[in-house]
C-alpha cells in the first residue's frame, strides 16, 4: 500500500520509495534471552529465525538498505555481543546495509559493531525511536507499538498523520497498545495488518465510534 | 483398590471421653461441654489405627475431633529413638493462611488452659506456624528447632519438601491432618496437596496416619480417596443429624429497581439479627450493595464492611475482628468468607442471587448459627423469575442433602512438573520410584507413564524428538535426575503453588502524609484511570490522584463513584442443577396444564415457595407458553428470531454453560465449513444462541447436522486448538508448569504483556511440537471446566432419540430472554478471532457483508 513517499509492507516495515530505505522498529531481538534470563524456560530462538518475515518482506519489494528506528534489542546490555555477531552474519548473507536509531531498550549501544546513529533523515523524513522530544517537522517513529483491538483480536498497524508515520512493532513478542479510545490518535489512518493483508480502517475516531 | 468402612452410631459422651486420657477426658467437658457428635465418633476411631475422614457440618468442633487424640500423643511422647531427634509428629494443612492463624490462636489458648492438668511427666506440644506471612526466623527455626505440630498451607508445604534438611525434621512424622479437604480435593490445590502427602510420608521412617476434616461431601469416599491416597484403607465418620437449614426465598422486582428494593429488604433485616452475613457472587455488587447501604440506612453508616479478596489482608482481619466483636452489624462478601475462618455467630446469611450450586449454598447458609446445634437461617433474593426458578431448585436440592458429586482433578501435569523438580531439588531422585510415589497421590491414580515421561523431557528442555529447545531445570544424574543448579531451585522455591491472580495494582489511601493499603483493582481498569476517576473499594468512595511507585494513590471523597472490574467473578450452574432446573420447567408445563392454580399449588408445597414467588414464576411460564412452549426431556426446542440481517437460533438445552459451550463451538465450525455461513453465538445455562446471517429455512435440519455426534469430539478438540480460551488457559498452566514465571528474577520487561504466553508463546509451541505437555494440559482442562466436551458429546449422541421443534417468533421468548440477559458468560468465539477485525473493515468502508 502507497502512502505519500512510503510503501507500507505486510512485514510490519515501511519503505520510502524515493531512496529505496527500509524504516523498521521494534525489533527487540533476544526477547526470548532475556525472558530466560530471568528464569523462564522458554525457546531462544536464532536471530535469523527472528528477523525471518523481515528477510521476506525485503525480498518482496526489493530493498537492501534498513533504518531501525529504535529497540533493535529488547536489553542491549544483554549477551549483545553474540547477537551482533549473529546479526552481522545475517547482514552479509542477505546484502542488507543497517543504520540503528537506538532506542530506549538499546540505548548502551556504546562500542558497538553496527552502524549507530544517533539522528537519521530519509528526505524530508526524520528517522527518531519517539521515546524523547518528537521532531518539529515530518518523522518516522517506532515506541508506540500500535495495535487495533477488537474484542480478542489485534492486529498491528501503521498511523498516518500529516507529517507523522508511526511504525508497528516488527516483534511479535511485543504486546500493542490499542489505537481505539486513545485520543493522542484522533485524526489519524490507521492502516493495520490482518491475516497477512494491509487493510486501510480509515479515521481512527471514526473506527472507535464503531 | 481403596477400602473404606463407614463408622456410622457415634458413641455416646462418656464411652468417647473413655477413649482419650483421663487428664485430657477430664479437661475437655470443663473447657468445650459435651463432646459433639464427629467429636464422639472419632475419638473412638482414633484410638485405633489407619486413616480416617471426619465429615461434619461447619460449626460442629471438627477440629478437636480430629486433634484431642493427637494432643494426648503429643503432651505424653517420648524422645524418639530413631536417627532424627525431630520432635514433628503432626503436621496439619489448611487452605488459608488466616485459618492456620486461626487454628493456630485457638490452640494456643486450649493449650494454656489445660497445662494445669497435665499430670506429671507430661510437657505441652510446641506449635509452629509455616506460611507466607512466617518471618526469616520463624523459617530457621523450623529447621533448627522443630515444633511438635506444624500448622501450614499446601504451598508452604511444599516449599519444606524441596528442602534436603528437613528430611531429618519430618523423620518422626505419625500425623498428617488435612482441614476442609472438600474445598482442596476437586481443584488443582488438592492435586498439589496430594502429592506432598506422599511425598510428606515418604520421608518418615513409620507410617503416617492421615487424617481429613470435611464439611458435607457427596461423594464422601472420593474425599477419603483424597485424604488417604490410592489403595489405602480409610475409615469414614459421618455426623448426621445436621438439622436442614431454615431457606427462605424471595423475588424482588427486575431491572434498575432492583438494588434500591435490594437494599430496602436487608435494611428490613439488619435490625433483627446479632450480625448478618450477605453474599452477592461478585465483587461489584459486594462494593455497590455496601456503599448503597451506608448512603441509604444512615444508621448502618459505621456498622456495615466489605470482605472480598481484592482488598487488602490487614484490611480483612480488621473487618473479621470486627465482626466477631459484634462492632459489626452486616459483612457484604462475594465469596471470600465462604470458607471456615471464624467470624463469630452469625445470625442470618443473605444470598444476593442464586449461589450456581448446591455446596456453595449450604457452605455460605452454614456460616448463619456457627455454633454447634446452631439452626441456621438462609434468605435468597433473586432478582427475575428464572432466577427465582434457578434458586427453588437449589433451596430444594440443598433441603434434600443433594450436593454436586465431588471428582478428584484428572492428574493435572503442571502441577506434576513442579513435584518432580521439587522431589530433585532434595536429592537425586530415579524416575521410576518418583512415577510409582506420585501414582499413590488419589488425583495421580490414573497417570500415564507417556504422560510423566513428558514432564520429565520438558524440565530437561527437550523437545518431541529429543533435542534441547527450552531452558534445562533438570538434570542426569546416573540413571536419576537432580535439580540442575541452586539457582533452578530457588526459581522454583519463588514460584511453587497453583494459585494464580490476574495482575492488580495495589491501591493506597492517602490520609494528609499518611498512605495505607486498601486493595487491589485490576491492571486494566488502573490503566484507564485520570487523575479525579472516581471508584468505589472497601465500600467507600475513592478518588484517583496519581501513580505512585507502582501504587493507585487515592483520597476518600463523597461523591458518584464507578465500580472497578475484577477478573474471575461469576460462575456457571452445575450440570446436576441445570439437569433438575430443565426437569422442573417440563414438570411445571405439566402442572400448568391442569391450570395455573395446580402450578402455584406444586410451586408452594414442593419448592416452599411463597404465594408471591409461586404467582411470579406461574406468570412466567404462563408467558413462555403464550408466546412458544416449555422445552421437555424429549425434544429439543429451537426457536428462531428473524432479526433483519441476521436468524437468531435460540437452543434450549437441559445443560449448564460449559456443555452447551462445546455445542457452540462444534455447531459454529460446521456452519462455515459445511454450510459457508458465518455466525457468532452466545452460550448461557440452558441454551445457546446462534446469530446466523442471512435466514434460516429449516433450523431443524440444521440442528441435526450442526449437532452430529460424529465426529464431534475431533472437531472440538480442533476448534479448541484454535480458541481463544485454550490460549488463555495455557497462559496459567505455562505459569503453573514453571515456564513462564510468576516471580522472575530482577526486573522483567513487559514488552510481551501480561498475555505474551497465550499469545506468542502458545504459537511458536504448536508448531515446534503440537502435542507438547503444557499445551495438552490446557486444552485437558478447558475440554474438562470451561467447555464440557463429555456433556456437550453425550447431549449430541441423545440428540437422534429427541424430537427437534423449531418455532418462529417475532422476538425472544422468556426463557430465552433469561439466559441471553446474563451478563456472567463470555460468548463462544466466532470461529477466528480476525474475524471481528474483518467485520469492522467491512462497516467501515461499506464493503457489505464481506464475510456471508
Amino acid at each position: 500500500m502507497r502512502w505519500r513517499d512510503f510503501l507500507l509492507s505486510r512485514a510490519r516495515f515501511a519503505v520510502h520509495v524515493p531512496s529505496g530505505t527500509a524504516v523498521v522498529a521494534d525489533l527487540h531481538l533476544g526477547y526470548g534471552r532475556v525472558r530466560r534470563r530471568g528464569g523462564d524456560a522458554v525457546p531462544m530462538p536464532s536471530i535469523a529465525e527472528e528477523l525471518e518475515a523481515l528477510a521476506g518482506g525485503l525480498r518482496e519489494v526489493g530493498v537492501g538498505r534498513v533504518v531501525v528506528a529504535g529497540d533493535l534489542f529488547e536489553d542491549g546490555r544483554y549477551q549483545r555481543d553474540e547477537m551482533e555477531t549473529e546479526l552481522l552474519a545475517w547482514l552479509a548473507e542477505q546484502s542488507v546495509e543497517l543504520a540503528v536509531v537506538p532506542g530506549n531498550h538499546d540505548r548502551k549501544l556504546a562500542g558497538s559493531r553496527l552502524a549507530v546513529v544517533q539522528e537519521f533523515a530519509i528526505g524530508e523524513w526524520a528517522v527518531v525511536h519517539g521515546d524523547g522530544e518528537l521532531p518539529a517537522g515530518p518523522f518516522v517513529q517506532g515506541h508506540e507499538h500500535p495495535c487495533l483491538r477488537v474484542g480478542a483480536a489485534s492486529a498491528p498497524c501503521f498511523l498516518l498523520g500529516e507529517s507523522r508515520l508511526v511504525l508497528p512493532a516488527y516483534s511479535a513478542n511485543a504486546a500493542g497498545g490499542n489505537v481505539l479510545g486513545d485520543g493522542r490518535w484522533t485524526g489519524m489512518r490507521c492502516v493495520a495488518i490482518v491475516e497477512g493483508r494491509l487493510l486501510d480502517f480509515g479515521d481512527v475516531s471514526r473506527a472507535g465510534q464503531k | 483398590m481403596t477400602h473404606f468402612s463407614y463408622l456410622d452410631a457415634p458413641a455416646s459422651s462418656a464411652s468417647a471421653l473413655a477413649a482419650l486420657p483421663s487428664w485430657l477426658a477430664a479437661w475437655f467437658p470443663h473447657r468445650y461441654g459435651e463432646p459433639t457428635e464427629p467429636q464422639r465418633l472419632a475419638w473412638p476411631a482414633l484410638a485405633g489405627d489407619g486413616n480416617l475422614l471426619i465429615s461434619a457440618p461447619t460449626g460442629t468442633g471438627k477440629t478437636w475431633a480430629a486433634l484431642a487424640p493427637i494432643i494426648a500423643e503429643l503432651c505424653s511422647s517420648l524422645e524418639p529413638e530413631s536417627f532424627s531427634t525431630s520432635p514433628l509428629r503432626a503436621v496439619m494443612v489448611s487452605p488459608l493462611k488466616a485459618l492456620v492463624a486461626d487454628t493456630a490462636r485457638g490452640l494456643e489458648g486450649d493449650l494454656a488452659d489445660l497445662e494445669e492438668r497435665l499430670p506429671e511427666g507430661h510437657r505441652l506440644p510446641r506449635i509452629a506456624v509455616r506460611t507466607g506471612d512466617s518471618s526469616a526466623a520463624e523459617r530457621r527455626a523450623l529447621i533448627t528447632d522443630p515444633p511438635d505440630l506444624l500448622l501450614t498451607t499446601p504451598e508452604s508445604l511444599a516449599i519444606l519438601l524441596t528442602r534436603a534438611d528437613m528430611a531429618g525434621v519430618f523423620a518422626n512424622l505419625r500425623w498428617l491432618l488435612i482441614d476442609e479437604a472438600h474445598a482442596f480435593a476437586s481443584g488443582k490445590r488438592g492435586a498439589d496437596l496430594a502429592l506432598s502427602a506422599e511425598r510428606l510420608s515418604a520421608l518418615a521412617c513409620g507410617p503416617v496416619r492421615r487424617v481429613g476434616l470435611s464439611a458435607t461431601a457427596t461423594p464422601l469416599p472420593e474425599t477419603a480417596r483424597f485424604v488417604a491416597g490410592t489403595g489405602r484403607p480409610c475409615s469414614i465418620v459421618r455426623a448426621a443429624g445436621a438439622v436442614p437449614p431454615l431457606l427462605r426465598l424471595e423475588p424482588l422486582p427486575e431491572g434498575e429497581k432492583f438494588l434500591a428494593a435490594l437494599v430496602q429488604r436487608i435494611a428490613k433485616e439488619l435490625p433483627r439479627h446479632r450480625s448478618t452475613l450477605v453474599f452477592t457472587n461478585t465483587r461489584s455488587l459486594a462494593e455497590r450493595l455496601a456503599w448503597t447501604i451506608r448512603r441509604r440506612v444512615p444508621a448502618f453508616d459505621g456498622r456495615i464492611a466489605v470482605h472480598h479478596s481484592a482488598l487488602s489482608a490487614r484490611r480483612r482481619r480488621e473487618t473479621e475482628q470486627r465482626f466477631k466483636r459484634g462492632e459489626l452489624a452486616a459483612v457484604v462478601t462475594s465469596t471470600s468468607l465462604e470458607l471456615g475462618i471464624d467470624i463469630g455467630s452469625v445470625g442470618l446469611a443473605v444470598l444476593v442471587h442464586p449461589p450456581g450450586d448446591v455446596v456453595r449454598l449450604l457452605q455460605r447458609v452454614g456460616r448463619a448459627g456457627h455454633v454447634p446445634g446452631g439452626l441456621r437461617h438462609g434468605l435468597v433474593l433473586t432478582a427475575s423469575a428464572a432466577e427465582l426458578l434457578e434458586a427453588a431448585v437449589t433451596c430444594a436440592s440443598a433441603r434434600s442433602d443433594q450436593c454436586e458429586p465431588l471428582s478428584l482433578p484428572d492428574a493435572p501435569l503442571d502441577v506434576l512438573c513442579q513435584h518432580i523438580l521439587g522431589a530433585c531439588c532434595a536429592g537425586s531422585r530415579h524416575p521410576d520410584d518418583l512415577f510409582a510415589l506420585f501414582r499413590q497421590a488419589a488425583p495421580y491414580s490414573a497417570l500415564s507413564r507417556r504422560d510423566f515421561d513428558a514432564c520429565i523431557a520438558y524440565l530437561r528442555g527437550l523437545d518431541c524428538e529429543g533435542r534441547v529447545w527450552l531452558a534445562e531445570r533438570l538434570r542426569e544424574d546416573g540413571d536419576c535426575f537432580r535439580v540442575k543448579d541452586a539457582q533452578t531451585a530457588r526459581l522454583l522455591r519463588r514460584n511453587i503453588g497453583t494459585i494464580l491472580t490476574d495482575r492488580t495494582v495495589s491501591v493506597a489511601l492517602r490520609s494528609g502524609e499518611e498512605l495505607s493499603p486498601v486493595g487491589e483493582i485490576d491492571e486494566a481498569f488502573a490503566e484507564r484511570l485520570e487523575p479525579g476517576a472516581r471508584f468505589l473499594l472497601d465500600g467507600r468512595c475513592l478518588e484517583f490522584r496519581s501513580m505512585q511507585e507502582g501504587a493507585a494513590v487515592v483520597e476518600e471523597v463523597v461523591g458518584r463513584p464507578r465500580v472497578p472490574r475484577w477478573g474471575g467473578d461469576g460462575w456457571p450452574l452445575s450440570p446436576q442443577l441445570a439437569q433438575r432446573l430443565y426437569l422442573l420447567r417440563t414438570q411445571a408445563a405439566e402442572a400448568l396444564r391442569e391450570g395455573p392454580e395446580r402450578l402455584r399449588q406444586m410451586l408452594v408445597s414442593d419448592y416452599a415457595l411463597t404465594p408471591e414467588g409461586a404467582e411470579m414464576l406461574a406468570a412466567y411460564f404462563q408467558q413462555q407458553e403464550a408466546v412458544s412452549e416449555v422445552p421437555d426431556a424429549g425434544a429439543l426446542l429451537i426457536e428462531a428470531v428473524d432479526a433483519g440481517h441476521i436468524t437468531e437460533l435460540y437452543f434450549h438445552t437441559p445443560l449448564n454453560r460449559p456443555g452447551n459451550d462445546a455445542l457452540a463451538r462444534v455447531a459454529l465450525r460446521r456452519l462455515a465449513r459445511d454450510l459457508g455461513r458465518s455466525a457468532q453465538s452466545q452460550v448461557a445455562d440452558l441454551g445457546l444462541l446462534l446469530q446466523v446471517r442471512g435466514t434460516v429455512p429449516a433450523p431443524a435440519d440444521w440442528a441435526r447436522q450442526l449437532l452430529a455426534a460424529d465426529g464431534f469430539r475431533a472437531e472440538l478438540d480442533t476448534a479448541l486448538r484454535d480458541s481463544e480460551a485454550v490460549r488463555m488457559r495455557f497462559g496459567r498452566v505455562a505459569t503453573t508448569g514453571l515456564m513462564v514465571l510468576r516471580n522472575p528474577i530482577g526486573q522483567q520487561r513487559k514488552v510481551g504483556g501480561s498475555d505474551w504466553a497465550g499469545r506468542e508463546l502458545y504459537e511458536r509451541l504448536r508448531v515446534r511440537d503440537p502435542d507438547f505437555v503444557l499445551v495438552r494440559q490446557s486444552l485437558r482442562e478447558v475440554s474438562a471446566e470451561l467447555c464440557s466436551a463429555d456433556d456437550g458429546e453425550a447431549f449430541a449422541r441423545r440428540l437422534p432419540l429427541l424430537t427437534v421443534r423449531c418455532r418462529f417468533l417475532r422476538v425472544p421468548s422468556p426463557f430465552a430472554q433469561a439466559w441471553t440477559q446474563q451478563d456472567a458468560g463470555p460468548a463462544a468465539e466466532a470461529a477466528s478471532p480476525q474475524e471481528a477485525l474483518l467485520r469492522l473493515h467491512a462497516e467501515l468502508t461499506g464493503g457489505g457483508d464481506a464475510l456471508a
